[in-house]
């Protein structure tokens, strides 16, 4: 039962194996139909209150906040890489999606050991890792990961709101909502639209 | 493997190399070979990536030359792509998978056929 619920398990056994330094890598906003993909890369430190950080789409946008907070309080390492809608459409999501990972363990202060996946992914580097099936739940690493992405990609669509207010992207985040497909059939997609995919593409003027 | 149709395919995949380095293609690796698999030819045609598997036929065999990429092997070829552009750090640039089909005839000279972008970058363990 206790195994089943400590979340720092792995970072543990692989303490205990040498690896000082593992990081959690995880992703979000794969599904939109707007706006970058932004990956996260986070060593915790070894005595921080791991179990606080849990997956972040269970967690109220406010205590995710918090939790951001508290991330960089605590001197956790953080790398975030961010892929943008342009370079997705060029290259596709899941290119994309391994990109913003290998961006974002690139950006940490200090090269990890190992590291700590969410999903089925092994990120295109030479760091020994493992991926975890629902990480966010296994792994402390991986959801507080999870919840840098997360508030990191929120905050930079709260900003596109201003720029491209028809769309309201503050509120969707650029998923596929109804108001969001209503706004892209009314006005026509953006430059931050992922022209690729479906419920976009089909709204593209030909002349383009 | 037996050595006939071993040397049938490497046949097959210098029949490709060249044919793709005629049409314009710069080439960067053939049998590229890592822990997790193989790709018969790595190239650039015009900024792009491409992964190229080469099926080598001769006219005694039957079915598509194509149908022979399973989803299983797409998987495979995927992940020692992605190996690759990781390493080379490359992962930015645009990729696509072609499948080259050689058809050796006996009295004849060979038949090629490319089908570009023939599956996508798919994801499993």
């Amino acid at each position: 039962m206790l195994a089943e619920n400590d979340t720092f398990s792995f970072e543990r056994d692989l303490a205990r194996q040498g690896f000082v330094l593992v990081a959690g890598v995880d992703e979000a906003g794969r599904g939109p139909l707007a706006g970058p993909v932004v990956a996260a890369s986070v060593i915790l430190p070894p005595d921080c209150a791991y179990e606080w950080f849990k997956d972040s789409k269970k967690l109220t946008p406010k205590v995710r906040e918090k939790l951001y907070g508290e991330l960089r309080e605590i001197n956790a390492m953080i790398g975030v890489g961010i892929v943008s809608a342009a370079k997705i459409d060029q290259i596709n999501i899941l290119q994309a999606s391994l990109l913003a990972m290998q961006r974002a363990t690139h950006l940490l202060p200090l090269r990890p050991n190992y590291l700590l996946v969410d999903g089925k992914f092994s990120v295109p580097i030479t760091i020994p890792q493992q991926a975890l099936i629902k990480g966010e739940t296994r792994s402390a690493s991986i959801a507080a990961a999870s919840i840098i992405a997360k508030v990191t990609r929120d905050e930079l669509m709260q900003k596109l709101h201003l720029k491209f207010p028809v769309y309201n992207f503050h509120k969707h985040k650029g998923y596929p909502t109804v108001m969001h497909r209503r706004a892209i059939r009314d006005h026509g997609p953006c430059e931050i639209h992922r022209k690729t995919f479906k419920g976009v593409r089909e709204y593209i003027s030909r002349e383009l | 493997m037996t050595k006939k149709r071993k040397s049938l395919g490497k046949m097959g995949e210098d029949l490709a190399r060249e044919h793709l380095k005629k049409s314009g293609c710069l080439i960067l690796e053939q049998n590229y070979r890592v822990r997790m698999g193989e790709i018969d030819l790595i190239v650039e045609d015009s900024g792009t990536l491409v992964f190229v598997e080469v099926k080598t036929r001769c006219d005694s065999t039957y079915g598509s030359p194509f149908d022979a990429v399973t989803p299983g092997k797409q998987r495979q070829l995927s992940k020692v792509a992605l190996f690759y552009l990781g390493r080379h750090d490359m992962l930015d640039r645009p990729a696509r998978f072609d499948v080259v089909s050689v058809q050796v005839r006996t009295g004849a000279s060979p038949k090629l056929e490319i089908i570009k972008n023939a599956f996508e970058l798919c994801y499993g363990i």
